[in-house]
């Protein structure tokens, strides 16, 4: 009889806490609860490395010296470039989008895409001796790569955002 | 004598020209070819043109109507010393001031500012505008007005950009307080500015220094329509180029270009856009 009245006891008191956890188990993001983990869009990063066909097609596409692009309020680019030949692409579309691109290198082509509203990226090395082909595109609100250095992983990377409020961090040594 | 005649004659033109007192006008003409012509209407108006040989050129007209518009305190000083450099300088409306000069090499230099049609007679017009060429086949414009300004038809901007420039309506009007001072040096440079709107500024300086490659062509060209946009260029070396193109209020564009072959396109359409590029080499 008292083992009875214990699982009954026992039953009673972890019902709402399966309960709970069942109604957690219908929001779109298990363990936070904020205005960026609740939307319905979701966060998706891809840093992966260009093979040579893909290099050769972001020069191709790319024209000599630096073009940018911003359409919408309130964006800025600051673009700091040294090296013998640059390739170098801008385009911001939407408002409050930020790009920070401070790059010495031996040769440059590196293709730059902002879409969306309050994205930011900041691209910096010092000085490198490898020929630099990178891509990074981000197309939503609130997302954030920064990337510092450049080594023989980094130097032909492509990375792309989607949704909202993705952030990658790269510190190549 | 033939050089005297001419610029006796240059004189009493410009003097039969200056319909309204208070306009003064001095034109110096010494070699070949000179010619000057010098229209000013309206109140303290004043005028110096300086011509020294080879084919020169100068044309300065000043209040174009100032039955309409208020054409008065302008000021326009034109110096140009040798082998086939032609001056234009065009003011009407309040306050405006344009300088130019040019030594050797088929330079040519044109300033209009303020080419209003129809605009009421209170529209402003605060304009400033001085470009100084020395040397090689340079060529400075400066429109910041109306009729004068020229969009951008094509390369190296893309046909998208040159959509948005072909929906600003031009005239642009009024115009108040735009600014554009070119500096070129050296080889063959072009610099090109145009302005529409009020408050906007324009700086374009071009050095080439010596020893570089004969197939150096440094340009900068602005194009800025709207309100209190800057555009800025610095630019020193071999084969720079520099486009910047802007639409909206507050943009701002500032290019530094150091070195070999550079290259900058900056387009923005929308409001408080920043650019800033250095390129250095």
């Amino acid at each position: 009889m008292k083992t009875f009245i214990l699982n009954i006891v026992l039953l009673l008191l972890f019902s709402p806490v399966l309960y709970a956890q069942e109604k957690e188990d219908n929001s779109d993001f298990k363990p936070y609860s904020s205005s960026v983990f609740n939307s319905k869009e979701k966060a998706f990063s891809v840093v992966s490395s260009m093979d040579k066909k893909a290099q050769d097609n972001l020069n191709s596409k790319i024209q000599s010296g630096i073009q940018i692009q911003q359409i919408g309020d309130l964006n800025k680019v600051k673009a700091f470039l040294k090296s013998n030949e640059t390739k170098v692409a801008v385009d911001q579309n939407g408002n409050r989008n930020e790009l920070f691109l401070d790059k010495s290198a031996k040769t440059l082509t590196q293709n730059i895409v902002q879409q969306g509203d309050n994205n930011k990226i900041s691209d910096f090395t010092l000085h490198t001796n490898y020929n630099v082909n990178m891509e990074m595109i981000q197309k939503g609100d609130n997302q954030n790569i920064q990337s510092i250095g450049t080594n023989s992983l980094s130097k032909n990377m492509k990375i792309t955002q989607t949704g909202n409020g993705a952030s990658v961090i790269l510190i190549n040594k | 004598m033939k050089k005297v005649i001419l610029s006796i004659s240059a004189m009493l033109f410009v003097g039969a020209a200056a319909i309204a007192q208070g306009n003064t006008s001095s034109v110096n003409q010494v070699g070949n070819s000179d010619q000057g012509l010098v229209t000013q209407n309206g109140s303290n108006n004043g005028s110096l043109v300086d011509q020294l040989g080879d084919n020169n050129k100068s044309e300065v007209f000043q209040g174009i109507q100032p039955g309409l518009y208020a054409a008065k305190d302008n000021k326009a000083d034109v110096k140009q010393n040798g082998n086939g450099n032609g001056a234009f300088i065009s003011q009407s409306n309040h306050d405006n001031e344009a300088y130019q000069t040019q030594k050797g090499n088929s330079n040519r230099a044109t300033i209009w500012q303020d080419q209003i049609v129809n605009a009421p007679s209170s529209t402003g017009g605060f304009d400033k505008a001085w470009q100084t060429q020395t040397g090689d086949s340079n060529t400075a414009t400066v429109d910041q007005g109306t009729t004068g300004n020229e969009k951008p038809t094509g390369a190296p901007f893309t046909a998208a950009q040159i959509g948005h420039a072909n929906g600003v309506t031009v005239p642009v009007g009024p115009h108040n307080n735009n600014k554009a001072w070119q500096t070129q040096k050296g080889d063959n440079n072009v610099a090109y500015a145009s302005q529409g709107g009020q408050r906007n500024e324009s700086t374009q300086t071009q050095t080439s220094p010596t020893g570089t490659s004969a197939a150096n062509k440094n340009t900068s060209n602005h194009y800025q329509y709207g309100d209190d946009n800057k555009a800025t260029s610095v630019q020193n070396g071999t084969k720079l180029t520099e486009d910047t193109l802007q639409i909206g209020n507050l943009n701002k564009a500032t290019v530094t270009q150091t070195g070999a072959s550079h290259a900058s396109i900056a387009f923005s359409k929308g409001n408080s856009n920043t650019i800033v590029v250095t390129q250095t080499n």
